[in-house]
C-alpha cells in the first residue's frame, strides 16, 4: 500500500463521529496512459539455391566444369574428391576453388590423369558466409 | 394575573409582527463565474505506424537502418518505454540471431551514419528488445517526451556474419510497443 490519497470526517446521525478512509496500491492509480504500436517488421533470410546441372570435360590436364545457374547467390564453391570409381556419393570434400559472381558459371581444374582415378566435383552457390545446403550437383570424370 | 398575561400576549404579538414583516434587512451576493477546469491528455503516436524497418532475402552481414520518430501529440509530458515481440513460426529462431541497435540522437539513420553519432538506448538480440520499463513510475532508461514534441529513434538491424546455414530461409515478425504515461504526479 502506497498511500492514503483521501480522508474525512463524517457525522452519522447518532452523532457518531468517524474516520473515512481510502487507500492506494501502487498501479492502481488512474494515471493518464497511451500506448501504441509499430508492427510488421518483417525480416526473412535468404534460401541459398544449389547451381544447375553440373558437367566436367576432361581436356589434356585440365578439367572443364560448367554448371546452371544458381539462385540468391552471389558466387560459388567448387570441390573435389578422387575415388577409384565413378561415383561420388561417399567421397570426402575438399574445397579447391571459388568463383565470385552469381553468373560465372564455369571453372577450369588443372590435376593430372591418373590411370584407375576419377575426380569428382560438386559446386555450391555461396552467399556470403552461407552455401546451398541441398541438391548440390556433383559429376565424375576420369 | 390577567394583567401579566395580557401583557405577555401583546409581547407575543409583537414578536410575531416584526417575524413577518420585519426581516427585510440588506442583503448582497457576489458571483465568481468562469472557473474553468481542463483536463490534459496523452497521446503517443508512433510514425510509421508499421514495417518500420525490414529486410528481404537477408544474408550473414546484411544490416538495415530506419527511424521510428516518437510524438507526444498531448498536453502533458509523458515518460515512454518499450517493449517488443517477435514472431518464431518456423522455429529456427532468426529473432534470437538478428542483432537489433536502438540509437537516440543519430544525424543521420542510415546503414552508413548509424555509427556516426547518437547514443544507444538499445543493443542485444531482435527478440529481448525492450528499454525502460512501462509499470508505472520511473523507471531505468524510461525515456521523456515533452508535450507537443518528437524524438527520432534510429533502429539498426544485422545478421552477423557467424550466422550459420540453419538461419537460411527463415523468417520474424517483430511488433514494438510504446507504452506512456503521465509524468505529473507520478514519481
Amino acid at each position: 500500500m502506497r498511500a492514503v490519497v483521501a480522508s474525512g470526517w463524517v457525522w452519522l446521525s447518532g452523532g457518531l463521529l468517524v474516520t473515512l478512509l481510502a487507500f492506494a496500491a501502487p498501479g492502481m492509480g488512474a494515471l493518464l496512459r497511451s500506448t501504441t504500436q509499430v508492427a510488421g517488421n518483417v525480416f526473412y533470410t535468404a534460401a541459398v539455391g544449389a547451381p544447375g546441372a553440373l558437367s566436367a570435360t576432361r581436356q589434356g590436364q585440365r578439367v572443364q566444369l560448367t554448371w546452371g545457374t544458381g539462385t540468391n547467390g552471389d558466387g560459388y564453391l567448387i570441390f573435389r574428391a578422387t575415388n577409384t570409381a565413378p561415383t561420388c556419393a561417399t567421397v570426402t570434400w575438399t574445397q579447391i576453388a571459388s568463383v565470385a559472381g552469381i553468373n560465372t558459371t564455369n571453372y577450369t581444374d588443372r590435376v593430372k590423369k591418373v590411370a584407375g582415378q576419377w575426380y569428382c566435383y560438386q559446386v555450391r552457390t555461396t552467399l556470403s558466409t552461407w552455401t546451398s545446403q541441398t541438391n548440390n550437383p556433383t559429376t565424375a570424370v576420369q | 394575573m390577567f394583567r401579566k398575561s395580557l401583557v405577555l400576549l401583546i409581547i407575543a404579538g409583537l414578536l410575531a409582527t416584526f417575524a413577518l414583516t420585519g426581516m427585510a434587512l440588506f442583503t448582497s451576493t457576489a458571483t465568481v463565474a468562469n472557473n474553468t477546469f481542463t483536463t490534459g491528455t496523452l497521446v503517443l503516436t508512433a510514425t510509421p505506424s508499421t514495417a518500420a524497418i525490414t529486410y528481404s532475402n537477408m544474408a550473414p552481414g546484411d544490416q538495415v537502418t530506419a527511424p521510428i520518430v516518437l510524438t507526444n501529440g498531448g498536453t502533458l509530458d509523458l515518460r515512454y518505454a518499450m517493449t517488443s515481440s517477435s514472431t518464431n513460426a518456423d522455429g529456427k529462431g532468426l529473432m534470437n540471431q538478428l542483432q537489433l541497435q536502438i540509437k537516440s540522437g543519430v544525424t543521420t539513420c542510415t546503414n552508413a551514419g548509424f555509427g556516426a553519432s547518437g547514443t544507444q538506448v538499445y543493443s542485444g538480440t531482435l527478440a529481448a528488445a525492450a528499454f525502460g520499463n512501462p509499470a508505472q513510475g520511473q523507471q531505468p532508461g524510461d525515456r521523456t517526451l515533452a508535450a507537443g514534441t518528437n524524438e527520432s529513434l534510429c533502429f539498426n538491424a544485422s545478421l552477423p556474419l557467424t550466422t550459420d546455414n540453419t538461419f537460411q530461409n527463415a523468417t520474424t515478425t517483430a511488433t514494438f510497443t510504446f507504452s506512456a504515461e503521465q509524468v505529473a504526479n507520478n514519481p
